[in-house]
């Protein structure tokens, strides 16, 4: 039985268009996010030969003066990516990984971007994430939506049921059949990027093949319950895809704009302005409204005073 | 072709899309999006403009009320550039919550635009908004579809088709008229959100920018309008060579779900991959690099800058800096200034130079991708693309320059040289002289250049639209 209900699958024309689309996607989708890594791989290096080069160019020329040395000093702090991230590479694009910081900008270098492309970011990365959520659940719908109509069309149904004992065990074989399909290619694809990207297997790369695989049981149930409504084909794939959009598309775009203007962020812009002209607002203070609160709070410092009318870095 | 027979069945088309209940489930989620997204798209518009003019107002104020000072020091508390969104960017977002939105102007340096929505939020942004013309260009295609997938088809199954012709109506006729029913349905849609739309440009375009918002209205609709006759003619087309209608609504769903989702994501992630970008710090160790090689100003026997002091000293016949008739210092940094400027600009310019080239392949696309030619247009007309951006960026770094050498120049002619006599501050009346940023949008005739690649693909498409029609009403096979 399965055998035949194998053999008659293989031969549909969804089952290669399936197979080709989500493994070319899925295997782009890998070297993508293998391409993310060794970017940010190149980057980190490039960075601590930068930091070095720049460390030594200016001891060359300020290594009689500390304080001229460290105003020009560029630290690079380093978040090291993990190689799961490549699954889903998220945020990451948005925020950056590297932020060189002096200790002149303070508070307002801490916002400073990365470059990139914004209709890249606006179209999002061609990760297995994507591939996983929007694709998947398609090739699903694809593969069931005529599950049951597909045979009442071609008037197959009716010699079916007169030689099946079980018609219901019968669709559920017939559509076990597609799902284990795509769950095998699922399994495969996540192996894959464990493999090219270097991901060991522990919790976090459990957790993410434990979620794939409870979404797509999600979709597989969704599917078998709009078939199992007994409906014709046009009906099904009407609905399956009307789902997919309200699910995938339009909802989390609704929440989006709801939570864009229920929490709108605008203290960052004044945050920014009132941070310089704090930083600012110092310089035209008397020495002695921050320097006396100063030795209060840390007396220990007391002996290291400050010019008046000359500059010094203490001060600075 | 009879005007009466093409009327008829327009007629008829839309009476059985009123009797189906897709029609029905689709106006109302239709009328419910609409609201949503109007509402959102004039708050998200409002709130963030008044904040961005407050802000821009502010730092203007704060920089006015500055006390007497040392010009190098105005120089550095510098200035901020606010993006200021457009009334149209209510239509389209584009990439505007992927942009930031601030940037702060300094001598010397040229900062990041920071604090996009995208990087203030959570993931959830990256699923994507809702905007009038989201729902215009991803939500009612697929209605489109779902509405006229049977039209030709289903006629056929059901034999009807060929009553219709034995009685006397010709082919043309029947595609015309299926064409013009379908077309004109999806007009209501159409029709609604731009009404809407003319409402906000009319309320909040002032003086001057009104002629030019609305310019930008009509050139949005008319490509609309076209667009949504290519789709027709798409429905129609598919509707006409499938064998069952079941048949056309798969090849239609494939249609759509190809040139909405599939094409234009893959085609900017294999821009993205062809052409990565540089990393922030090669492009900045990289002017690093050309600074130096330039010349160093830290270095006192940096062969060029010891050039330039010679040169300066013999033409003021002078033999020491100090008794130059302007301030060194302010001359040395105007000239570093202007340097270093042009060396950030011209890598500046290489790395947009790699984003062009990352989004050419999907912007070429739309010769195979009416989607993505209107995407484009309406992005740029709607003033949410990345040119527009760019524009934004050009203008605050030119005001960041004329800030930074006005300061240059009032320390030339106003501080004295190291160990002359005078005051090392000036009054803060120069302050006060020194105008506010002001943004201005980038011209119709600008954006209408940027994007002829769009119209000139929505053009092709509409001809093959009508070369397409023509062609099935003549071989339409009616069992």
């Amino acid at each position: 039985m399965y055998h035949l209900l194998f053999k008659s699958f293989f031969r549909t024309k969804i089952f290669l268009v399936s197979l080709v689309l989500l493994v070319t996607v899925g295997l782009i989708s890998i070297l993508i996010g293998k391409q993310y890594l060794v970017k940010q791989e190149n980057t980190i290096v490039a960075a601590q030969e930068f930091q070095e080069e720049s460390i030594k160019r200016n001891l060359e020329y300020h290594s009689d003066d500390l304080g001229l040395l460290l105003y020009y000093l560029r630290f690079t702090l380093i978040k090291k990516p993990t190689n799961i991230s490549a699954i889903s590479i998220g945020q990451s694009d948005v925020n950056p990984s590297l932020q060189a910081v002096t200790i002149r900008g303070l508070e307002g270098q801490k916002y400073d971007t990365d470059f990139e492309n914004p209709s890249l970011l606006m179209s999002g990365n061609l990760d297995l994430g994507f591939v996983i959520i929007y694709l998947f659940p398609l090739v699903l719908i694809a593969m069931t939506f005529n599950l049951y109509s597909e045979e009442k069309e071609l008037g197959t149904w009716r010699i079916l049921a007169a030689q099946t004992a079980g018609k219901s065990m019968f669709l559920l074989k017939k559509l076990l059949i597609r799902i284990v399909f795509v769950f095998v290619i699922l399994i495969f694809l996540m192996f894959l990027a464990s493999a090219i990207l270097q991901i060991p297997m522990h919790q976090k790369f459990w957790a993410i093949f434990i979620q794939s695989i409870l979404y797509l049981l999600f979709w597989s149930a969704l599917c078998l319950w709009i078939v199992s409504m007994l409906k014709d084909s046009s009906f099904n794939a009407l609905a399956l895809i009307s789902i997919w959009v309200l699910l995938n598309i339009l909802l989390p775009a609704m929440v989006n704009n709801y939570v864009l203007n229920r929490y709108q962020v605008p203290e960052a812009l004044n945050a920014m302005v009132e941070q310089r002209d704090g930083y600012h607002e110092k310089w035209d203070l008397e020495k002695d409204a921050t320097m006396t609160p100063f030795y209060e709070a840390y007396p220990q410092y007391k002996n290291y005073s400050v010019p008046d009318n000359q500059f010094s870095w203490i001060w600075y | 072709m009879r005007k009466n027979a093409i009327y008829l069945l327009a007629h008829q088309l839309w009476k059985d899309a009123f009797r189906s209940k897709v029609m029905r489930i689709a106006l109302g989620l239709m009328v419910f999006l609409l609201l949503f997204s109007t509402y959102s798209g004039w708050e998200n518009y409002h709130d963030q403009n008044d904040t961005r003019n407050l802000v821009q107002d502010e730092v203007h104020e704060s920089w006015e009320n500055n006390p007497d000072k040392h010009p190098h020091r105005m120089a550095h508390y510098g200035s901020f550039a606010l993006r200021i969104k457009h009334v149209l960017s209510i239509f389209d977002l584009g990439i505007e919550n992927f942009v930031g939105n601030a940037v702060f102007l300094e001598a010397h340096k040229q900062n990041t635009v920071n604090f996009s929505e995208a990087s203030m939020s959570t993931g959830l942004l990256r699923f994507g908004e809702v905007s009038l013309a989201m729902l215009l260009k991803v939500i009612i295609p697929l209605l489109i579809f779902y509405l006229g997938f049977a039209t030709v088809a289903r006629e056929r199954e059901n034999g009807t088709l060929k009553l219709l012709i034995g009685q006397g109506i010709t082919r043309k006729e029947i595609v015309f008229g299926k064409w013009l029913g379908l077309y004109s349905l999806s007009l209501i849609f159409l029709s609604a959100i731009f009404l809407i739309l003319l409402c906000f440009v009319l309320i909040e375009s002032h003086d001057n920018m009104y002629s030019e918002s609305l310019l930008r209205y009509v050139l949005l609709l008319v490509s609309y309008l076209l667009f949504f006759a290519i789709l027709s003619t798409i429905t129609i087309l598919v509707s006409t060579f499938s064998k069952t209608s079941k048949g056309a609504l798969v090849k239609l769903l494939g249609i759509w779900l190809l040139f909405v989702i599939i094409l234009p994501k893959s085609l900017q992630a294999i821009g993205y991959y062809l052409y990565p970008t540089p990393s922030k710090i090669e492009i900045e160790t990289a002017v690093e690099h050309d600074l130096i090689r330039q010349g160093n100003s830290h270095n006192p026997d940096d062969p060029h800058f010891k050039a330039l002091k010679d040169s300066v000293l013999l033409a003021h016949n002078v033999v020491k800096v100090e008794d130059l008739p302007f301030n060194y210092g302010g001359f040395i940094m105007s000239r570093g200034e202007a340097m270093s400027t042009k060396v950030y600009l011209k890598h500046q310019d290489r790395l947009y130079q790699v984003y062009r080239k990352q989004n050419n392949l999907e912007r070429l696309s739309a010769f195979v991708n009416p989607y993505t030619a209107i995407k484009n247009w309406s992005m740029a007309f709607s003033g949410t693309d990345f040119q527009s951006f760019l524009h934004f960026k050009a203008q605050a770094e030119g005001y960041r320059f004329n800030l930074a050498q006005e300061m240059n120049q009032l320390q030339m002619d106003f501080i004295p040289n190291k160990g002359k006599a005078g005051p090392n501050t000036i009054s803060n009346k120069y302050w006060k002289a020194f105008p506010p940023f002001e943004y201005h949008f980038l011209s119709v005739s600008k954006v209408l250049s940027n994007e002829l690649t769009s119209i000139m693909a929505l053009l092709l498409w509409s001809v093959l639209s009508v070369f397409g029609l023509l062609r099935i009403s003549t071989n339409l096979k009616a069992i």
